[in-house]
């Protein structure tokens, strides 16, 4: 860090801001449509899950994380070292990584089906 | 680029702190739908009050602009945002949120970068309407006549400006949060063009390294999504996400550029926000040169639409050592989403004549980093 820079302290984002089974938003929903409209061929020969099937975020997430990996296959490879070591899943403003907290295991309230 | 909040409910109380800020005035208010006067509270909570997602469709945008008034002389009051609010859940108290702002300490690192480096007082979206329609202001200077979130095809001669700066020996790259999050422009770039995009991680690494990009657009995170095990929270602010993960975003994103002195001498940061999303605003958008296209009515709800009026206002802050501290943009400097490539054009290519008419007389704004040398010291974000 350069020197003689002051401190800004900005609090955490508070653990029960987390919520993988809200509902899609109409632009995460018609995102999640655009993916499939790309990719359309492959979905119709290897895929079995329809968009109008997405429903909540963390489904949204694996169907695009799906796409965007065919999409941009570069983007799978696992971060740098210096990257891994700077950052945890989530923002961390720390330049040391902090402890990741586990997901709480919640039980599924719709089916999904994961590529 | 930020998600779905209006300059006033994210920085206007500013205005008590600086009055040159051109937040709401003290007394403003929105009629109910018994036309009983809401006024603004300092009571916007980072999560919970924006259910449903308020609209920001065309048809509703011009409700909430003209208050309802499909007269052909009309002027925008600013005034039918409860109104509008009103008509999804039918119910007064909840209407009234949408004329809740928040108070400065709610949003450290947005306001502190505000009033450290410069605010705009007239930043507009591009168009009286959603997410992708804007945000394709910002890539490519047009929506090629879309006004809502319908897929399109960028077609030529007005390519993006990736394209532009690729073609000109320039380099640029969109980064993305993470694969499951991706990015807003699957058809047009990401299917095209995989190569000009990177990672949230990829962004910190050029940051760290100084191998960034001539020009860099950043994508928050758009989902709460689980993976590996770690719980990952949207930072995009779109309600009804957590408003402070995405502070906590642009802190991330500065920090990353402040902690490398030699990047941070040579780099502006631009924080804006894509479309108001539904939420209150006073100042009423102006209107601008048309765009040569027209709206289809499906998607104006019936309102011919020429591209010829900018949509609400949205939070701007440019942020660079070169930037007198508390500068802020006057509303005679109206802005709008073109001018992010008008001004990436204008500084690396310089002469391109296949843009459009809203980019070519969109207003740049590297002239605000007019100090004759960079400003040294200031500050650095660090988690509490």
């Amino acid at each position: 860090m350069p020197p003689r820079l002051k401190i800004i302290g900005i609090p955490r984002t508070p653990a029960t801001a987390f919520d993988q089974h809200r509902l899609i938003s109409d632009l995460v929903r018609n995102q999640v449509y655009q993916a499939h409209r790309e990719l359309h061929d492959w979905w119709r020969t290897l895929g079995s899950v329809k968009p109008e099937q997405v429903q909540t975020e963390q489904q949204a997430a694996e169907y695009l994380k799906a796409v965007t990996r065919i999409l941009h296959p570069e983007g799978t490879r696992p971060p740098a070292p210096a990257a891994a070591g700077k950052r945890t899943r989530g923002i961390s403003l720390g330049e040391r990584p902090r402890a990741s907290r586990p997901a709480r295991r919640r039980p599924r309230k719709t089916s999904r089906k994961r590529r | 680029m930020m998600e779905n909040r209006s300059f006033d409910h994210m920085l206007g109380s500013l205005r008590a702190k600086d009055p040159r800020i051109d937040g709401y005035p003290d007394d403003w208010t929105n009629p109910d739908p018994d036309g009983r006067p809401v006024r603004v509270k300092l009571k916007a909570a980072y999560r919970g009050q924006l259910t449903p997602d308020p609209e920001h469709h065309f048809p509703h945008v011009d409700r909430q602009i003209f208050n309802g008034d499909t007269s052909p002389n009309r002027v925008p009051t600013m005034k039918g945002f409860v109104r509008s609010y009103y008509e999804q859940r039918q119910d007064i108290d909840h209407a009234a949120q949408i004329m809740y702002a928040f108070k400065p300490e709610q949003l450290p690192v947005l306001t502190t970068l505000a009033q450290e480096f410069a605010v705009f007082n007239a930043w507009f979206s591009s168009i009286p309407g959603p997410t992708l329609c804007n945000r394709a202001f910002a890539h490519y200077g047009t929506s090629f006549g879309q006004a809502a979130m319908a897929w399109w095809y960028a077609t030529k001669p007005t390519v993006s400006i990736y394209d532009r700066l690729v073609a000109s020996g320039r380099t640029a790259k969109v980064y993305y949060f993470d694969q499951s999050s991706s990015s807003l422009e699957v058809p047009n770039l990401l299917k095209n063009q995989p190569a000009v995009f990177g990672t949230y991680d990829d962004f910190l690494v050029s940051c760290r390294d100084d191998t960034l990009p001539d020009y860099a657009f950043v994508e928050p995170n758009y989902t709460d999504h689980e993976e590996d095990g770690l719980e990952i929270l949207a930072s995009d602010q779109h309600p009804d996400h957590h408003v402070r993960e995405g502070d906590r975003f642009i802190a991330s994103i500065y920090n990353a550029i402040r902690r490398n002195e030699t990047l941070w001498r040579k780099t502006a940061l631009l924080i804006v926000y894509d479309e108001h999303g539904g939420l209150f605003d006073h100042v009423p958008p102006p209107a601008c040169p048309p765009d040569g296209y027209e709206a289809k009515l499906e998607e104006t709800g019936g309102i011919p639409f020429k591209f010829d009026r900018l949509g609400v206002r949205v939070p701007a802050v440019l942020v660079s050592p070169w930037i007198p501290r508390g500068t802020v943009v006057p509303s005679t400097r109206v802005f709008e989403h073109a001018s992010i490539p008008a001004t990436v054009t204008e500084f690396f290519i310089g002469d391109y004549a296949d843009r459009t008419v809203r980019e070519k007389q969109a207003a740049t704004f590297l002239d605000l980093l007019s100090l004759p040398a960079a400003r040294s010291g200031g500050f650095i974000f660090a988690d509490k």
